[in-house]
């Protein structure tokens, strides 16, 4: 029994220093010790929740001292998070009183029939005349239709009240769907740009990636003069191809084609070299290379036509220079 | 064209790497917390809510869940760098940190608490937080949200939470209501007072969740 009496006082004893330290009003000492128990131990923290609802009501209530109202006010009350915490219990507490004073209305009804009903037949009230009696009777059996009425119409009500909460949650959920629909709409509109934006990238890498410059060389130009055609080539680009225009028509089945620098170093590995009708009505060779063997210099571009048994001779020489690279 | 398209992809890249580097720190900061990640992950929670309670306390006008998160940020940021943190108890460091935040709002916004001499002899008429911050129209979604979480409730919850906090008022009525109250379902008041409070706070839980949801729309 002490026992109890001691746990009893200790609770309340810790209540008392939670509404103080809620209210702003311990010491600092005293604010940072409740604040490591309330850190580290559930059921701390879980008590300090529960007078602080019990704080709130009392205001809500007008339980609180004068001084405390004014602490309440100043120190409690200091933010939009509490402010509406207090406004939470404040519908939440108007809800519960209007549910329970429905309720003892309903309760005092019921209870008013019975003790009617007892009154009439109590043993000191048996000499009440029948009358009295007979009325009594009729006046339960049209009490009890009235009591029945109102319950059954009390059931209704609570069952429509009950209807219209679910329709508002129906409501809510709807909403509620309905934002997760738009959301993940605008996130696949999103998903489309990014997607139609990235698809725009490869392509624009891929027309970058596979970048072929053409350019048209006429034979004879002099070398070192300053008619010499110049090559202006891009960063990007990979393939060049040359396009020899030839002066005359040749009978040749092959060509082979040289290029070389200024300073005679030949320029390696030159394949697809292929015959081409120009749009003026003569004929070209095309010659493709690797732009990367292409550097800021002067080269010289001889074609050799080839016999059917291979000897090689020379029938053109083009001249150009590389520029900006 | 091209110029533009490369500076928006080094922005992504940017974006990612930083989403990468929080995921990171975040995985960490659950490490650190425990090693189970569902125990990790109630034991965030927990932390949430006392550091919320703790800024709610200590600072005006200031978002407690935001600073709540910057707490963490800053364990988690402390952890990814590799740097020791010696204590055996994570909410008492936190505490810490969180204190550190106060007094860095309190000197940068030279706020000090106001001294009781102040307080009680010279009390401002107003409340510290304006009380057209709630208007009516607040009240009556708060209203429909209430509606909607004590509809979610069960029916014994909801029917024990109106009549525990319906038919109060003065303090001697309070009790005297608890005690039938306790009779009624067969426990102590003080069982009683803890079921009622801990259905009260998912209550509030929830009417916080909706009314978040519909001032998000």
């Amino acid at each position: 029994m002490s026992e109890t009496n001691t746990n009893k006082r200790h609770e309340s004893d810790t209540k008392k220093i939670m509404i103080r330290y809620l209210l702003g009003t311990l010491s600092k000492k005293e604010e940072e010790d409740l604040e490591e128990l309330y850190f580290t131990e559930d059921n701390y923290f879980e008590q300090l929740r529960i007078v602080e609802i019990e704080l709130i009501d009392n205001y809500l209530h007008q339980n609180l001292s004068t001084e405390d109202r004014k602490y309440f006010e100043q120190r409690f009350l200091t933010s939009p998070e509490r402010y509406k915490k207090v406004e939470i219990a404040r519908v939440l507490l108007k809800a519960a009183n209007e549910a329970q004073t429905n309720s003892s209305i309903s309760d005092n009804v019921a209870k008013s029939w019975r003790d009617i009903v007892q009154i009439i037949f109590q043993p000191q009230n048996r000499k009440l005349n029948f009358v009295l009696a007979a009325s009594g009777i009729m006046a339960l059996v049209g009490g009890s239709w009235l009591v029945n009425e109102h319950l059954r119409l009390r059931s209704q009500f609570k069952q429509t009240q009950d209807e219209l909460i679910s329709l508002r949650a129906l409501e809510q959920q709807m909403a509620i769907q309905k934002e997760r629909s738009d959301k993940l709409d605008k996130e696949l509109t999103q998903e489309r740009d990014q997607r139609h934006l990235l698809e725009e990238k490869v392509a624009s890498l891929l027309s970058s990636s596979a970048k072929i410059l053409t350019f048209v060389l006429n034979p004879g130009l002099v070398r070192g003069g300053n008619t010499k055609t110049k090559l202006t080539i891009p960063p990007n680009t990979e393939l060049i191809q040359l396009q020899l225009n030839l002066e005359q028509s040749f009978e040749f089945k092959n060509y082979r084609v040289e290029i070389e620098t200024a300073e005679g170093k030949k320029i390696p590995n030159l394949e697809s070299v292929r015959i081409k009708n120009t749009n003026s009505g003569g004929k070209a060779i095309l010659v493709e290379l690797s732009a990367n063997l292409l550097v800021n210099n002067d080269y010289l571009v001889t074609l050799y036509g080839l016999s059917s048994n291979g000897n090689g001779e020379k029938i053109g020489g083009y001249y150009f220079r590389v520029l900006n690279k | 064209m091209a110029d533009r398209l490369g500076t928006n992809e080094a922005n992504i890249e940017s974006k990612k790497l930083d989403i990468l580097q929080e995921q990171l720190e975040f995985n960490n900061l659950l490490q650190w917390l425990d090693a189970d990640q569902d125990k990790a992950a109630e034991q965030y929670k927990k932390l949430q809510e006392r550091l919320s309670s703790f800024f709610q306390q200590k600072l005006r006008r200031e978002d407690s869940k935001d600073l709540a998160d910057k707490v963490f940020s800053i364990i988690a940021k402390k952890i990814t760098k590799g740097e020791q943190i010696r204590t055996n108890n994570q909410a008492t460091f936190a505490l810490g940190i969180a204190r550190v935040l106060v007094l860095e709002h309190w000197r940068k916004n030279k706020e000090e608490p106001l001294s009781d001499e102040l307080l009680l002899n010279y009390p401002s008429k107003e409340p510290a937080i304006d009380s057209k911050l709630i208007d009516n129209e607040q009240s009556e979604l708060i209203q429909t949200c209430l509606e909607h979480c004590l509809a979610e409730l069960p029916l014994e919850s909801r029917s024990l939470v109106l009549q525990y906090f319906g038919g109060q008022g003065q303090e001697q009525k309070n009790s005297k209501h608890r005690e039938q109250l306790a009779k009624q379902y067969v426990t102590t008041v003080e069982n009683l007072r803890l079921r009622a409070c801990r259905l009260r706070g998912k209550l509030e839980d929830c009417i916080n969740k909706q009314l978040a949801k519909i001032t998000k729309k």
